[in-house]
């Protein structure tokens, strides 16, 4: 059955290809009692399961970002006074701060709609995500500043203490590292592939250069927002989707499974 | 040691599927036995999901078994109830005991 092939290549876009030649296996086991449609058909929501999350954690990421956007304009622009005591050079960082801030929204959105809130990498981005939500809205006020930096200094310090906190400090670092470069280096690249020309920079969160019609505004803010989620399910696919080896994996013994059902 | 996970109603009948099941538990005889316990044929997309979660959770643990000419030359994947699974069904079936006590439902005066 050529066709279980194909199948089995569609699924295996979506896990690992073991996980997909078992899955068309246990499908075509039942080929013969129920039929090709009901393989198809069976098929296609083994699909729709596996990937359902993806195209609503996009969407929803791409929400995210724009309420971020509006949110801020409306708080910390809607206070000037708020920006009297940074000085030029200290803007400049502040920017930067948006930036990475915006990026990490979108990671925050995606990987909890997709990986769950449970998942180690999802929980790690939403502590970075509070303190610079902490940092960029308050973060004039010295004290607020200063308690942002000194809880970022302490989780620093207790991931370190151990080596799933090393790993995953290691991945919120590429994963940070990753989406600037991505965001800054890679938006003129994005411009002239699909406009044709340097777009210059910024093109993520509201500028794209003057020259950009709004159609191609959005066609690149998509492409740059999807490669994110894909360097997203990148890194999560390194660093934590090991299966646990612990202890507690280990199979039961057979006399107490039969005497605990029985 | 970590906490036993709480379970979902479908989480727990697959995982007694796989404790009925014993060795010859994969995908297709999982799908078999909770049609055949519960008279309703779960959705593969459903089934093959919460496995994988099970999985990543701790609570079973799989592995590959030998191709079969009948699967067009593709291995089965066998899954084994874990410590922590068997603990956390265990736990889920405490709790359905303490809210039946004393209904007589399963003799269905209450039915």
């Amino acid at each position: 059955m050529h066709s279980a092939s194909f199948a089995e290549w569609i699924i295996a876009g979506f896990t690992t290809k073991a996980r997909a030649a078992s899955i068309i296996g246990d499908l075509l086991e039942a080929v013969p009692e129920k039929g090709r449609l009901w393989f198809w058909l069976s098929v296609a929501r083994v699909f729709f399961s596996l990937t359902w999350r993806r195209p609503l954690a996009y969407v929803a990421a791409m929400g995210i970002v724009l309420c971020w956007v509006r949110a801020f304009r409306f708080t910390v622009f809607g206070r000037p006074s708020s920006f009297a005591v940074l000085t030029q050079q200290w803007m400049q960082q502040y920017l930067h701060v948006l930036v990475a801030n915006s990026l990490l929204s979108v990671a925050f959105v995606y990987t909890a709609i997709v990986y769950g809130p449970e998942d180690p990498f999802v929980r790690r981005i939403a502590i970075v995500w509070i303190l610079f939500e902490g940092l960029i809205f308050f973060g004039t006020t010295p004290g607020v500043a200063l308690a942002c930096v000194l809880l970022a200094s302490c989780a620093i310090v207790y991931s370190l203490g151990s080596a799933t906190g090393r790993r995953g400090l290691l991945a919120i670092g590429i994963t940070a590292v990753l989406s600037f470069a991505w965001t800054k280096l890679a938006n003129p690249f994005l411009a002239m592939t699909f406009v044709g020309f340097h777009a210059g920079w910024m093109v993520f969160l509201t500028h794209a250069g003057p020259y950009l019609s709004p159609f191609s505004r959005m066609i690149l803010q998509l492409v740059e927002l999807f490669t994110l989620t894909l360097i997203y399910s990148g890194i999560h696919r390194l660093f934590f989707e090991k299966n646990s080896r612990s202890s507690d994996n280990e199979a039961p013994d057979r006399a107490q499974v039969s005497v605990d059902i029985s | 040691m970590r906490p036993t996970p709480t379970l979902g109603e479908f989480e727990q009948i697959v995982l007694l599927a796989i404790l009925r099941l014993d060795d010859t538990a994969y995908g297709a005889t999982i799908r078999t036995e909770i049609a055949r316990c519960t008279r309703r044929e779960p959705a593969p997309g459903a089934l093959y999901t919460t496995l994988d979660r099970l999985e990543e959770k701790g609570l079973v643990r799989s592995q590959m078994g030998d191709p079969t000419p009948e699967r067009g030359g593709r291995a089965k994947r066998f899954f084994t109830v874990t410590k922590l699974g068997l603990s956390a069904v265990r736990n889920a079936q405490r709790s359905f005991q303490s809210l039946l006590k004393g209904l007589k439902l399963l003799e269905g005066t209450n039915a």
